[in-house]
């Protein structure tokens, strides 16, 4: 399953995959707006319950929809031909409609394809 | 009674007997990947053959020890890793016992007398994912 995407580093061991057209604006701390706009962001990490990598630099990710994610970091990428798309039985998660679709996995490094609405309902 | 052949698996210090038919494969656990926001049941994932697997072994399932192996179960296009600490294959006979309750937090089906081990629980895959709602 080829494309692009934006992929979003939460935690040592969790990478979401958005699609390209779920996202207005990706917003990094040296950025001006960071500080105006960062009061109506919520974590991702913790809607999601995981640790946050703190390594990682800190962006703001403003979605087409309106809500304003706060991410470790975001990437841009265009997969080739070697990703792997493994899909997730809805079963697996404890809150539906699920946030989490599929693992897109590609040379050693995995991602989870999330659906935005979805994990949006999980910080609700 | 007919021979069967049985997975005879360790795990945790209880022994089951599961129909050879009824597992798909046994391979070495790699390290586990986590899976936010999953069923408490689930303690991660691996990837087997393009598949994403869950792992058992989260609430409810922690006697069930750390897994060095894994049992691959299938039923209705979803697969289950099974932690263990060891797997072999015997033969024996089935035997029914129907007040046998879940051991381990694993539904039991019956017994089974295995050759040269003598008799061990036959889990039931069928409820097991009942219990665990993904079936």
């Amino acid at each position: 399953m080829p494309g692009r995407r934006f992929y979003l580093k939460v935690a040592r061991e969790c990478e979401i995959a958005l699609p390209l057209e779920a996202v207005e604006r990706v917003v990094h701390r040296a950025n001006p707006d960071y500080g105006e706009l960062s009061p109506q962001a919520w974590s991702l990490a913790a809607a999601l319950g995981v640790t946050p990598d703190q390594k990682l630099p800190g962006v703001l990710v403003l979605l087409r929809g309106g809500a304003c994610w706060h991410a470790g970091e975001a990437l841009f990428g265009e997969e080739g031909e070697n990703v792997k798309f493994m899909a997730v039985p809805p079963c697996l998660l404890d809150r539906q409609p699920p946030w989490c679709t599929g693992v897109l996995e590609f040379g050693g490094r995995w991602a989870f394809v999330a659906d935005p609405g979805a994990l949006e309902a999980l910080h609700g | 009674m007919a021979e069967e052949r049985f997975l005879m698996v360790r795990a945790g210090g209880w022994g089951f007997a599961l129909p050879l038919e009824e597992a798909l494969a046994v391979i070495d656990a790699p390290a586990k990947r986590p899976l936010p926001k999953s069923r408490a049941w689930c303690s991660g994932w691996v990837a087997f053959k393009d598949h994403v697997v869950p792992v058992l072994g989260g609430e409810g399932y922690s006697s069930l020890g750390p897994p060095s192996m894994l049992v691959i179960v299938e039923r209705q296009g979803v697969l289950l890793g099974l932690p263990c600490q060891e797997a072999t294959i015997s033969a024996g006979v089935s035997c029914d016992n129907s007040g046998e309750e879940a051991a381990a937090g694993l539904p039991v089906a019956g017994e089974a007398e295995v050759d040269g081990i003598g008799r061990a629980m036959r889990p039931d895959l069928r409820k097991l994912y009942s219990v665990l709602g993904i079936q």
